[in-house]
């Protein structure tokens, strides 16, 4: 006890006098340099006290210079029930220092966390400041206590781009010198001071300067400053765990927070049967189970108490027809087993930009939880959320990245698949005819795969006057685009998409005196293109491909006759392939054909100029014309 | 000629018989007490009027006892997947009671309810104090049909909608005034919707059938401006006042204290209003000084209300404040310097049109100011107001302008503003690589000054170029500089634009507006059924001049053209000329009306599409 109350005045001590000076002129000089805001002071003390006790006290203090530094500036917490907010308030300061405005305890809004979820437990305080003028510094504190202790908040002390650091410490006390897993990135690097010891862990950093956001760079783990930090005992909303590696991981959740949800009522256990009597392989009642689960149910989220960790009962969800990614995959899972065939329940970081689990910290990650089913031939994953995904198709969702599997050995990593440049296809084909008043009219298929798939095969579900309002703003250049006959054919056991349709566009040409300017690559427009980077520090890093091919027959008008052509283009790098031919033939007809690869892949820093300008090369060439002359 | 028309009539009349025939028979089954579903209804696969829908609302029974409760009963089906969400309900009140709730399948052939689990209703607490039930109904599949019914105390006075994002196959509404006060009940003006309105002692009906929903269109203010909606004015305030015309309502609010007192002239500013007016003796000098150091000094916190809050001495100490609360100080400061001042109620555009005497009509409190011996008027809150121009949001038909002196009222015109002018200034070089690259000046005034200004107003200098949103791949802006000056707002950059020219043999083609043409038009939807919203009249000019590569001449040049909208609404002007090895392109686009109405959308949509076109028209440049 008097060992923590030493430190804790320190601690203060430390505060007070840091609190001194906020004026602007006592920044540092080379801390402006790039700065939106500075971060001049953040502290965050975290008393582990027992297993299931700890108490967060926060505090930050950032200088903003302009709107697009407010993202650095801390005004609220969260929190819910198994966690209390004791103090919380906020000062705001002028450029010179001096205090302008200072918020207490209960001027703080409380507000529902529940977002996008049908409800959540989760609330958040937080202080709506009207701000005068730039720029101001802003000092947030609070201070939480916490019966769930899975995790401690870690400590990344560059946290956005384009904003500096003066000083930040972080400190976990640890009186019961319950042993922590600590997972550390690029410490050494950036001087940071450190003491570890059983009963304490102590990170201090001075002067860290602003960095610019670079396109593509890998995750920023891999070159800025964080530590992340997690006991291997805990409380997690009433439940003890006692975790030091990936089995131990497993086995806690298993046993703790899935075993005995899987029961079903007889009646769906009897429908199921029924539907798979007559199928041999596994497999295919896998395919047919998955489908009566997405037919049954829809995702809807409801996360309350330890039901934010656990999934609900197998019979809930099949009471309700609905849950949250956790009960409909302990649903399915539950499905599967009924008919002998086993699956694992898997723990992902999903999202377009999703992470890796990373095997090195042994602790709570990912954020939602898909279904792994091993066959002989192949292991396919689940989506179980959607009700329109093929089975064994789960997109950039959840694609290409590390997982944990809880099995009954415990926790296992292995990789979703990964969809090559090669599955992502995506193949156009077009009939057209332009008129005498250079418009064109015509049919068109558009044929996808993989991840291509994913992006288009949607449109099925949208009505018939949104569809033609997608296609109008991809094709956006086609002036007075007017489309017919559109339909869609979605073949889900090949993962394959068609969209057909008739197609009619005005004046498509671009007119030059007497003369007709045609660009025979009608639907394609590369429209993001990177901008050449000086000084860039890091590798770049593009995480999918994909292979395009167009094919496109365009008739025409009698009066008009070529004037030219363009050769043939073809380029390869290690970035992809691009050839584009155009062939005109005796009966006033062209032939244009695009093939494009894309490629994926970690690429050093220094080829990063040579990609932009790759895809410069293909935006240009992408515009190669025709000219035609009456005649 | 003429004489098919009385047979044509009777065909028409006829199809109108059968249509009403067939609504009553097969879609209002006699009566929609609740759990009175039939196995026809689950089985429907898409609506016969509404094809398109993923839901719709079957019915939605509405009764309003005013000051008592409220009861609620809608009955929704859902065709697809998409239409899922509707199954999700928030209900805005804590006190929800006699909440009943199921789902109907048809399920081989039979039908299945499944009730609401009471357990599954949640209860957010969206802000401490404030209260909403939240749930979803179980086992939705498509075709699924759901029902509630439930009946609150709260919100008797609010809103009443009559129109969804999902159509309304049938909606009755009835609102039973037994309360002393005096209401007023009109529907949202700006929405077209066809009701059966029937008064009944002290009851009113509203009815209405088949009513689409409500689609977002650009172009808009805000898409809730034309929801059709009841909404409930109360036209007295607890037997004391009755409103019976706008001259009673003024004198019910002037009679207000907080109202009254707060623009009265005070003197905690008087140094302050000293210092800042100094010798200046010019009456619109003196309004511009207070209104360029309130505007200054003060923050808005983004609530309007025609009762202030807080006292003038607080909103002047605190520097912060509501609309009415913000140009009440501004009025009282105004009025200390003997200026002849007032304030003036309006509605803001999503508070609708003010049509009925009624506590709700206005919602905020600008500064009409007697310069010249005209009224003129000051916003200071909103940064999209300025000296000369209120905020778009305020340009809601009239205004009232209360003389507290003499207790009277008047008038005022709220959408009379002036032209808002841009003027864009390029002068570009084609270099022997075929590569172009230039300056642009860029004269913002009016509306486009107050757009320009808000949007590099805090902003890093580095940030500027991201203000300007030349989507066009190739194109690389950089030197961003920006001029904020009394008259508007300047913007000069440098660009450099690869892949806009071809080669082709040995001929040279370019459109000469490069990234500053129109690259899509705006308008790409079909049919309109809203009004199109430009917010302001405007005249937008570009002069662009070209420097043609060394060795080339001008083969040829687009024809100049003006298009001109009916009614002179609107022009498009093209001019382009060629001398001493520059081309010279003058390109002007006037808009003479803030809205026009939607069924001029086919007009406005080709106008678009004929200067598109006429935008990406090429030059021709061959060698000498």
């Amino acid at each position: 006890m008097v060992r923590l109350f030493l430190l804790l005045s320190v601690c203060y001590t430390t505060l007070l006098t840091a609190q001194n000076d906020y004026s602007v002129a006592n920044i540092p000089e080379d801390l402006l340099d790039n700065a939106n805001a500075v971060i001049r002071y953040e502290s965050m003390f975290v008393e582990f006290d027992a297993i299931n006790s700890m108490t967060l006290k926060g505090k930050k203090v950032v200088t903003v210079f302009n709107k697009k530094g407010l993202g650095a500036v801390s005004h609220s917490v969260g929190y819910d029930e198994s966690s209390s907010v004791k103090d919380i308030g906020a000062i705001v300061y002028d450029s010179q220092g001096k205090e302008i405005k200072k918020y207490k305890k209960r001027d703080f809004t409380d507000l529902s966390a529940t977002g996008s979820s049908l409800y959540t437990d989760n609330r958040v305080m937080t202080i709506d400041h009207t701000i005068a003028s730039y720029p101001f510094t802003f000092e947030f504190f609070f201070e939480l206590d916490s019966s769930s202790t899975v995790l401690f908040p870690a400590w990344d002390p560059s946290p956005i781009y384009r904003v500096s650091t003066q000083y930040s410490v972080y400190t976990l006390e640890n009186p019961r010198r319950i042993p922590i897993t600590v997972r550390k990135f690029n410490l050494d690097e950036f001087g940071v001071r450190m003491e570890e010891s059983p009963a304490r862990h102590f990170y201090e950093i001075r002067n860290l300067k602003a960095i610019d956001r670079e396109h593509l760079s890998p995750d920023y783990t891999e070159f800025t400053p964080v530590v992340k930090l997690a006991p291997t005992q805990f409380e997690l909303a009433g439940k003890r765990g006692n975790v030091t590696n990936w089995r131990d991981f497993g086995i806690w959740q298993k046993s703790t927070l899935l075993s005995g949800r899987d029961k079903l009522p007889k009646e769906t256990i009897r429908k199921v049967t029924e539907l798979v009597q007559h199928i041999e392989d596994p497999k295919e009642k896998a395919r047919i189970i998955y489908n009566y689960m997405q037919e049954k149910t829809r995702y809807i989220s409801v996360q309350v108490g330890i039901g934010g960790w656990q999934p609900s009962t197998a019979s809930e969800v099949d009471r309700l027809g609905y849950g949250d990614c956790k009960g409909l995959t302990n649903y399915t899972q539950a499905l599967l087993k009924s008919q002998g065939i086993e699956s694992l329940y898997t723990i992902v970081d999903a999202g377009e930009d999703g992470k890796d689990i990373d095997e090195e910290f042994v602790a709570l990650q990912g954020n939602h939880v898909i279904l792994t089913v091993p066959f002989e031939d192949e292991t396919v994953f689940l989506e179980c959320t959607s009700q329109q995904l093929p089975f064994n198709f789960i997109g950039t969702h959840t694609d290409d990245r590390n997982v944990i599997l809880i099995t009954d050995e415990g926790g296992v990593l292995t990789r979703t698949h990964v969809y090559s440049p090669d599955d992502n296809i995506k193949h156009l084909t077009a009939e057209l005819k332009m008129d005498a008043s250079f418009g064109i009219a015509g049919d068109l298929q558009i044929e996808s795969g993989g991840l291509v798939y994913g992006e288009r095969f949607s449109l099925e579900q949208q009505s018939s006057d949104d569809i033609k309002l997608i296609y109008k703003s991809i094709w956006g250049h086609l002036n007075d685009l007017k489309l017919s006959d559109i339909n869609f054919n979605n073949d889900k056991r090949e993962v394959r998409f068609r969209e057909n349709m008739r197609i009619e566009t005005d004046n498509y040409v671009s007119k030059a005196g007497s003369r007709i300017l045609v660009n025979p690559n009608i639907f394609k427009r590369i429209e993001d293109i990177p901008t050449i980077e000086t000084d860039r520090t890091q590798p770049f890093e593009i995480r999918r491909g994909s292979t395009q091919r167009d094919t496109i027959r365009l008739q025409l008008p009698e009066n008009y006759k070529l004037e030219s052509l363009f050769d043939p283009i073809e380029i390869s790098n290690e970035f992809g392939s691009y050839k584009a031919t155009v062939v005109h033939s005796e009966d006033n007809q062209l032939l244009y054909v695009r093939e494009l690869r894309l490629n994926s892949g970690r690429f050093p820093k220094d080829r990063y100029n040579d990609y932009v300008k790759f895809i410069k090369t293909l935006l240009r060439n992408d515009r190669s014309k025709i000219v035609l002359v009456p005649g | 000629m003429y004489r098919l028309q009385p047979q044509f009539n009777k065909c028409i009349s006829a199809i109108v018989f059968f249509t009403l025939f067939s609504h009553s028979y097969q879609c209002w089954p006699q009566d929609f007490d609740f759990g009175n579903i039939s196995a026809a209804e689950l089985e429907t696969r898409a609506d016969a009027d509404f094809p398109n829908a993923n839901a719709v609302v079957l019915y939605r029974e509405v009764h309003s006892t005013l000051g008592e409760y409220i009861d609620v009963h809608e009955r929704i089906k859902i065709f697809n997947e998409e239409g899922y969400e509707n199954a999700t309900i928030v209900i805005p009140y804590d006190d929800v009671l006699r909440l009943k709730g199921a789902t109907y399948n048809l399920v081989n052939g039979s039908i299945v309810k499944t009730e609401l689990d009471k357990d599954m209703v949640f209860t957010d607490e969206v802000v401490k104090g404030v209260e909403i039930k939240k749930f979803t109904f179980p086992n939705i599949s498509s075709g699924s049909i759901i029902e509630l019914s439930y009946r609150s105390k709260n919100g008797t006075f609010a809103n009443i909608d009559l129109q969804y994002d999902i159509p309304i196959k049938r909606i009755e509404v009835k609102i039973t005034n037994d309360s002393d006060l005096d209401t007023e009940i009109i529907q949202n003006p700006r929405a077209f919707l066809r009701v059966n309105r029937q008064q009944k002692g002290k009851t009113l009906t509203v009815s209405a059938s088949n009513i689409p929903a409500l689609e977002a269109e650009n172009y808009v203010y805000d898409m809730d401006m034309y929801r059709s909606y009841l909404s409930i004015n109360p036209t007295s305030i607890t037997g004391s006042y009755r409103f019976n015309d706008w001259q009673t309502l003024v004198g019910a609010i002037m009679d207000v204290s907080s109202f009254n007192l707060a623009f009265r002239r005070k003197n905690y500013y008087k140094d302050e209003l000293e210092t800042l007016i100094g010798s200046e003796k010019d009456v619109e000098q003196q309004v511009r000084l207070v209104y360029n150091y309130l505007k200054e000094t003060m923050s808005w916190n983004g609530d309007h209300g025609i009762l202030p809050k807080q006292y003038t001495k607080e909103t002047f100490k605190n520097k912060e404040g509501s609309m009415a609360e913000i140009n009440g100080l501004f009025i009282s400061m105004l009025d200390k310097l003997n200026i002849e001042v007032n304030p003036v109620l309006v509605s803001t555009k999503l508070n609708g049109i003010p049509l009925t005497a009624s506590l709700g009509a206005f919602n905020t409190i600008i500064a009409g100011v007697v310069i010249d011996g005209k009224i003129r008027l000051f916003d200071i809150a909103s940064e999209q107001s300025n000296f000369e121009l209120l905020d778009p949001l305020l340009l809601n038909w009239r205004g009232i302008y209360i003389n507290m002196d003499e207790k009277t009222f008047n008038w005022v015109n709220l959408t009379d503003t002036d032209t808002s002018v841009l003027n864009v200034i390029a002068s570009m070089a084609i270099d022997g690589d075929l590569k172009v690259s230039g300056e642009v000046v860029e004269r913002n005034g009016g509306y486009f000054d107050i757009n320009r200004r808000n949007a590099i107003k805090d902003l890093p200098q580095d940030e500027f170029v991201n203000i300007l949103a030349y989507d066009n791949p190739g194109l690389e802006l950089f030197d961003v500089q920006a001029a904020i000056k009394d008259k508007g707002t300047d913007l000069e950059y440098s660009f450099e634009m690869e892949n806009a020219i071809d080669k082709i043999s040995d001929k040279v083609y370019f459109s000469p507006l490069f990234f500053l043409a129109l690259r899509e038009n705006p308008f790409q939807k079909e049919k309109r059924n809203y009004p199109i919203d430009f917010r302001f009249k405007f005249k937008q000019q570009q002069m662009i001049q070209i420097t043609l590569p060394e060795g080339y001449k001008v083969e040829s040049l687009p024809e100049p053209t003006k298009i001109v909208l009916p009614d002179d609404l609107g022009s498009f002007v093209y001019l382009i000329s060629e001398a001493n090895g520059a081309v010279r392109i003058t390109t002007t686009l006037e808009i003479k009306e803030p809205v026009f109405s939607y069924d001029k959308y086919d007009i406005i949509k080709e106008f678009f599409k004929v200067r598109m076109a006429k935008e990406q028209e090429q030059v021709v440049l061959m060698k000498y």
